[in-house]
C-alpha cells in the first residue's frame, strides 16, 4: 500500500472511531472511548506516518506549508499526550468574601490537591441585560480575586468568563456560581504542561493550510462547459 | 425595536424568490441574472445590517442570523472564485446556494434581538463563526457542483467533466483553511472559556469528523488511483458538514451541553 492510501485509510478509521463518540450518551459523554487503547494506537500510527511522510518528502521552499501542516499535527497531538499523561484538571469551590486564603483544592470525590499559593475570592458580581419577557440573559459575570505568593505583596486580579487567570503554572478558569446565595464560586483549576505545545501546533496548522490552499488558489483549469 | 415576524418571513422568502430567479437567469444565460443576484444580495445585506442595530451585537447569535449571513456569503465568494479559481462560469451555482438557507431561516424561530451572554463576550466569537460560515458556504457550492456534475455525467465530455471536478477541487481549497481555522480558533477560544481545548463534546467531534473526511478527500485527489474516490469522500464529509451545523442547533436536547446557546442554562 503506498503512502496516500495509507493515510486515507487511517483517516477514515478514525473518523469512523470518532462517530462511535459522537452521539451524546445518557447521563454523561462518551468521550471515555477517546482514551481507549484502540483509538491512541490510531493516533500513534498517525503520528508515524505523518513523519514517514515529511521524511520521506524532503526540505524546499515548496513544501514549507505542507510540512507546517503535518508537523504541526504531530506537535498537537504530542502536546495533548503530555497534558493528559501530565496534566491536572479540578473543578472545586471558593467561598465569596471569607477573608480566608485556600491553599489547596478540595476535591468533589475526596482528597486534596496543594497549591503553592494562597488564593481567595473577595467579591462576586452579576449583571443581567434588560429583561425580555420571561428570560433574563446574564451579560457579566466578575470575580475579585487574591492570590497570596510568598514572598511577594498580595496579587488582585480580575477573573472573567473567557478571561482565565495564569499564575505558577496553574490557569483558573470562572465557571459558575451560586445563584441562591452568592455563598461561593465554581472555579476549574488547571495546570497543563503540554498546552504551549498544543496552542503552537494550531498556529502552525492554520498557517500551513492557508499556504497550501488559499495562495494557491487559481492552479486549475478554467473555462465554460 | 419591534419587528413584525411575518414582514421578516415575507422579506426571506422573497429575497429566496429572488435568488432563485438569479439562478434561473443565470444558467439560461438570460439578461438581467446578475443584476437581481446583486440587488437581492445587497437586500440581504441590508437585512443583516438591521439585525445588527437591533441586536446590537454582531448579528451572529442565532440559527436566524446565521442563516441570513451564509445567503450574503455567496455573491462575493462567487467574485472571489470567479478571480482567481476561474469559476466564472459558476455564477447560478453560486445564486442557487445562496437561496438554500435562507429557505431554511423561513421555517424556524427569528429572533432578531439576541443578548450576547458572557461565554460569547469572547475576540474570537466573531473570527470563528464568520470563518465557518464562509467555509460552509464554498462547500455548499462544491457539493451542488459534484452533484450537477453526477446527475449530468452522461451528457457531459471528458473536458466538461474534469472542468467540474477542478471546480470543485478550487472551491474546496478555499474552504478548507478557513475550515482548518473556525475549528482551531474554537479550540482557542475553549482553552481561554471552558478550560480546555478541547472536550469531545458532540459538536466538537463532529465537526473534527467534518475536516477528517476533507482531508480525505484532498488525500484521495493526491493518491493516482484513489482519484475515483474523491466524489464518495466529498458526499460523506458534506453530510458530516451538515450533521456539525445543524445537530447542535436544531436538536439542542440530542446534542451538545457546551455549544447550545440558544436558551438559557
Amino acid at each position: 500500500m503506498n503512502r496516500m492510501a495509507a493515510a486515507v485509510v487511517l483517516m477514515v478509521l478514525l473518523a469512523l472511531f470518532m462517530l462511535a463518540g459522537a452521539f451524546p450518551s445518557e447521563g454523561g459523554t462518551s468521550a471515555a472511548i477517546f482514551k481507549t487503547p484502540v483509538f491512541l494506537g490510531l493516533a500513534g500510527f498517525l503520528v508515524g506516518l505523518i513523519l514517514y511522510c515529511s521524511w520521506k518528502g524532503g526540505l524546499g521552499f515548496r513544501r514549507i506549508g505542507f510540512l507546517l501542516v503535518h508537523l504541526g499535527v504531530v506537535v498537537i497531538l504530542v502536546g495533548a499526550l503530555v497534558g493528559w499523561r501530565n496534566g491536572e484538571k479540578h473543578d472545586f469551590v471558593l467561598p465569596i468574601g471569607s477573608g480566608e486564603y485556600v491553599r489547596e483544592i478540595q476535591l468533589r470525590e475526596g482528597g486534596s490537591v496543594p497549591l503553592p499559593f494562597g488564593m481567595a475570592c473577595h467579591r462576586f458580581s452579576v449583571e443581567f441585560y434588560e429583561p425580555q419577557g420571561k428570560s433574563s440573559v446574564p451579560r457579566l459575570f466578575l470575580a475579585d480575586m487574591a492570590f497570596q505568593i510568598e514572598g511577594e505583596p498580595v496579587r488582585e486580579e480580575k477573573l472573567a468568563v473567557n478571561h482565565p487567570i495564569e499564575i505558577q503554572g496553574w490557569r483558573f478558569y470562572l465557571m459558575s456560581y451560586d445563584s441562591q446565595n452568592r455563598a461561593y464560586v465554581v472555579l476549574t483549576a488547571r495546570r497543563d504542561p503540554g498546552r504551549l505545545a498544543v496552542v503552537a501546533g494550531i498556529w502552525m496548522v492554520i498557517v500551513g493550510t492557508v499556504m497550501l490552499g488559499v495562495l494557491g488558489l487559481g492552479a486549475g483549469r478554467r473555462g465554460a462547459p | 425595536m419591534r419587528v413584525d415576524d411575518q414582514v421578516l418571513r415575507l422579506f426571506l422568502a422573497g429575497a429566496a424568490a429572488g435568488f432563485g430567479v438569479a439562478w434561473l437567469l443565470i444558467w439560461r444565460r438570460w439578461r438581467g441574472g446578475f443584476v437581481v443576484f446583486g440587488a437581492t444580495w445587497a437586500a440581504v445585506a441590508g437585512l443583516i445590517v438591521f439585525n445588527a442595530v437591533v441586536a446590537g451585537e454582531p448579528p451572529l447569535g442565532n440559527m436566524y442570523h446565521v442563516q441570513v449571513f451564509l445567503a450574503a456569503c455567496f455573491l462575493p465568494l462567487f467574485g472571489v472564485m470567479a478571480w482567481r479559481g476561474g469559476l466564472a462560469w459558476a455564477g447560478h451555482y453560486f445564486a442557487f446556494a445562496s437561496a438554500i438557507p435562507l429557505i431554511g431561516a423561513c421555517f424556524m424561530d427569528r429572533d432578531v434581538v439576541w443578548r450576547r451572554m458572557p461565554a460569547l463576550q469572547s475576540a474570537w466569537f466573531v473570527p470563528h463563526v464568520t470563518t465557518y460560515m464562509i467555509s460552509y458556504s464554498l462547500a455548499t457550492v462544491a457539493f451542488v457542483l459534484l452533484v450537477v456534475s453526477l446527475i449530468r455525467r452522461k451528457s457531459l465530455d471528458e473536458a466538461d467533466r474534469s472542468r467540474y471536478e477542478a471546480g470543485q477541487y478550487e472551491v474546496l481549497r478555499l474552504a478548507f483553511p478557513l475550515m482548518t481555522f473556525g475549528m482551531l480558533s474554537g479550540a482557542l477560544w475553549a482553552d481561554a472559556a471552558w478550560g480546555g481545548y478541547w472536550s469531545w463534546d458532540p459538536k466538537e467531534t463532529w465537526s473534527l469528523i467534518t475536516w477528517m473526511l476533507y482531508l480525505v478527500y484532498f488525500h484521495c485527489r493526491k493518491g493516482g488511483s484513489l482519484r475515483r474516490l474523491t466524489g464518495w469522500a466529498q458526499g460523506l464529509a458534506f453530510a458530516a458538514l451538515l450533521t456539525t451545523f445543524l445537530l447542535v442547533n436544531l436538536l439542542p436536547k440530542l446534542a451538545s451541553a457546551l455549544h447550545s446557546y440558544a436558551s438559557p442554562r
